[in-house]
């Protein structure tokens, strides 16, 4: 079914979804994270407007990762779109998120590994969409995590919003304003690393794209 | 952002007015945060001065613009770099040859014109995603196979036109072997069709590839002849049944007599592709100790098969899927057993249950080998992920060089100790021993893999393109060559290619210079220069 709906857009002609993308995003996102996230520690958002559509951000974590799973039961009660990369990234994308985002554009905020980002990455870019957000959480042999920038530095704020021990999971997307502030600054944090793991750590990395 | 190569940036600016009144304001990308898109994940020049990057792309939405294009470019002389999905990694992904190139990105064209599973062929345009043209068979249920790549994202088209290949039949996996017909827009925007498709009217594009006279086709691969919009791809008819099959042999001096017969069952089209490995070598993951075996240089055969015996396990293995119906699958593995047992003392066999085709869709997720049976998928970034090669000093990417050997056991054995030694001349551990087993992506040819690594860091890039240089000279000078490469080392490896003074790159260029006089498509590509970039070659 899915791929029928594919084959009658490429007939009808697929002008139009990248108008003005990346504008409609950033006003819309700030607007609709509003209702649904504590944005009180961000100066963006403060300028969120009312607007409460929530379909614009899709969720996506890799069940295989306790933090990650944390992230997806933050989400439970949120109308919003989740998603799970653990089983077939490709049949994720193809079979979903590539027909909803040909349809209408949408913003990914995503925690699991290296490859899970990196191969979001490479297909998104069938939409213009580049990582605006980035950061990498490293587990500690001690049981403490330090979350880095892609400076390959800690953040006070980030630190404070995720805490550094287990469980920051359930806090990540706290995150969502302060990556959607950082989208509309460089594209330093697009294509930062390959597929592999870091050196010695067991990581795992959030992100958005939009 | 770079800009084209001897253009000012007024000259620039106008052209892309031009290209976005041909494919719309919505179509043209030269931002710089749009351009960054298309920069190689695994570039072995990453953020340095080399690196490849485009001045700018454009997404064409059909033929006509593609032509329109072309036209624009010309006038400018602009260069060009046409992608399909732009996802080939390791072999330059989306990132033009030569900095500065528009890259035309066909990804709006993608509609899959046809499948024909009573004729068993598909046409489809660039855009067209394994992924995309695997729905559409199983969503019509059509009784076609198609071969795929690893992993699975590219385009049926980029793919063949890179040589790229896969994992079924010989015939099948040969990707631009398996090709039935061609749509060119010329260098000059000139529309040609090949084959039968050259006759108006012709409901035979896809059937007979020949046409009349001399057959063209070649030339569009690993090229910068012309663009291909549309391509004919032979589909397998969707086998009955599988069944996977594993042969061992005990002794190290077997590995002839095993790749004897596997050659017979091979080119006899019995078998789908042959998958050597070595037990008492131990697999990718799971290499055995052999600090002691090569402490003196390259051991001897006796040494190698006290070796064997001390692992207690074969030395050579070789897996294969017996595709077909039932009854043809069960007689070809007796028939196999035969053959084997009358040529190879201590030959022993394993089968797996036979499975019926298609794979019911509840089924999929849980395949362990999903692309041997035609499914893309992307799970080799996580097989690659937990190689333990990579924990200890984990790359950004890599840059594969695929030597092409003889298929003997003294082809793949040679390659195999030739890069071994090239590894440590330059300083690295081998990636390859004497229990290097070949990749048979092409049906009569024997592949030596290594994979060199990529990074951030310019310091090991310097290191990585070293070592990749000093592997191709290495290779070139026992008369083997790589079938394909990242455009970093396309000067070098076709350099080696170079008989009777490189006469074949010559005939190359003469043919660039006439049919695209002002060099606008992906110059430099695989060595082909044009007249006027010419001392480009690196």
């Amino acid at each position: 079914m899915i791929c029928c709906i594919l084959i009658k857009k490429r007939h009808a002609g697929d002008k139009g979804v990248m108008i003005k993308r990346r504008t409609t995003l950033k006003i819309g996102l700030s607007g609709a994270l509003a209702s649904a996230f504590p944005l009180q520690s961000f100066a963006a958002s403060k300028q969120a407007a009312a607007r409460t559509d929530l379909t614009d951000l899709k969720v996506l974590y890799n069940s295989n990762y306790a933090e990650s799973r944390n992230l997806a039961a933050s989400m439970h009660q949120q109308q919003i779109q989740l998603e799970d990369m653990a089983e077939d990234l490709a049949a994720l994308w193809y079979g979903k998120l590539k027909p909803e985002l040909a349809q209408r554009p949408g913003i990914l905020f995503g925690l699991g590994d290296r490859v899970d980002l990196f191969c979001i990455e490479e297909l998104a870019r069938d939409f213009g969409m580049k990582t605006v957000f980035r950061l990498e959480h490293l587990f500690n042999a001690d049981g403490s995590v330090i979350h880095l920038n892609i400076k390959g530095q800690t953040d006070k704020d980030v630190d404070r919003l995720l805490t550094t021990v287990p469980g920051f999971g359930y806090h990540l997307t706290e995150l969502v304003p302060l990556a959607l502030q950082n989208s509309q600054q460089s594209i330093d944090a697009h294509k930062r690393t390959g597929p592999f793991p870091m050196q010695g750590k067991s990581s795992l990395v959030s992100w958005m794209i939009s | 952002m770079a800009l084209p190569p001897n253009l000012s940036q007024s000259e620039f600016d106008a052209a892309l007015a031009e290209f976005r009144n041909a494919v719309g304001n919505d179509w043209v990308f030269s931002s710089d945060e749009d351009v960054a898109l298309y920069r190689d994940s695994y570039s072995i020049y990453w953020g340095e001065e080399e690196e490849r990057i485009a001045s700018a792309a454009v997404a064409p939405a059909n033929v006509e613009e593609v032509q329109q294009i072309v036209r624009i470019a010309n006038r400018y002389s602009i260069p060009v770099y046409p992608i399909s999905t732009g996802r080939n990694l390791t072999y330059g992904g989306a990132a033009p040859t030569l900095t500065g190139s528009v890259v035309i990105d066909l990804k709006r064209m993608n509609r899959i014109i046809e499948v024909n599973d009573k004729r068993n062929y598909a046409l489809v345009e660039p855009g067209v995603s394994y992924f995309d043209l695997f729905n559409y068979i199983r969503e019509n249920n059509l009784n076609v196979m198609i071969d795929v790549p690893d992993p699975g994202w590219g385009s049926p088209m980029g793919n063949s036109l890179d040589h790229g290949v896969g994992y079924t039949f010989g015939p099948y996996r040969d990707h631009f072997g398996s090709h039935i017909g061609l749509e060119i827009v010329s260098a000059e925007g000139e529309l040609i069709r090949t084959g039968a498709g050259a006759i108006p009217g012709s409901d035979a594009w896809q059937d007979f590839h020949y046409g009349v006279g001399p057959s063209i086709d070649g030339l569009f691969a690993q090229s910068n002849f012309g663009i291909v919009t549309k391509m004919g791809v032979k589909l397998m008819p969707m086998p009955e049944a599988f069944k996977n099959v594993t042969i061992t042999v005990p002794r190290y001096q077997d590995f002839q007599a095993l790749i004897d017969e596997v050659n017979y069952l091979e080119d006899s089209y019995l078998v789908g592709m042959p998958f050597y490995n070595s037990p008492a070598g131990g697999g990718l993951f799971d290499p055995a100790p052999m600090g002691e075996l090569m402490q003196n240089g390259w051991p001897s055969l006796d040494q190698l098969e006290a070796f064997v015996r001390a692992q207690g396990r074969p030395a050579w293995s070789v897996s294969f899927h017996l595709y077909g119906p039932q009854e043809i699958v069960q007689g070809t593995w007796t028939a196999i057993q035969r053959r084997f047992r009358d040529k190879i003392t201590g030959v022993a066999f394993e089968e797996e249950e036979l499975h019926n085709l298609p794979i019911p869709e509840e089924d999929i997720p849980a395949l362990p080998d999903k692309a041997f049976l035609g499914i893309p998928n992307l799970e080799i970034f996580h097989i690659v992920n937990r190689n333990p090669i990579n924990r200890n000093d984990p790359p950004d990417g890599h840059a594969d060089m695929f030597t092409m050997a003889p298929r003997t056991a003294e082809g793949a054995h040679t390659a195999a100790r030739v890069l071994a030694e090239a590894y440590q001349e330059m300083g690295f551990p081998p990636a390859t021993g004497p229990f290097s087993t070949p990749i048979t992506f092409y049906s009569r040819a024997f592949v030596i893999a290594v994979l060199i690594p990529t990074w951030r860091d310019a310091a090991k890039n310097e290191a990585s393109r070293a070592l990749y240089a000093h592997c191709l000279d290495k290779i070139a000078e026992v008369g083997m060559g790589t079938y394909r490469t990242a455009p970093a080392f396309q000067d070098l490896a076709v350099s080696k290619y170079n008989f009777n003074d490189g006469s074949l790159l010559k005939f190359q260029e003469k043919l660039k210079d006439s049919i695209d006089p002002n060099g606008i498509i992906s110059p430099g590509r695989y060595g082909i220069w044009p007249a006027n970039m010419r001392n480009n070659r690196g």
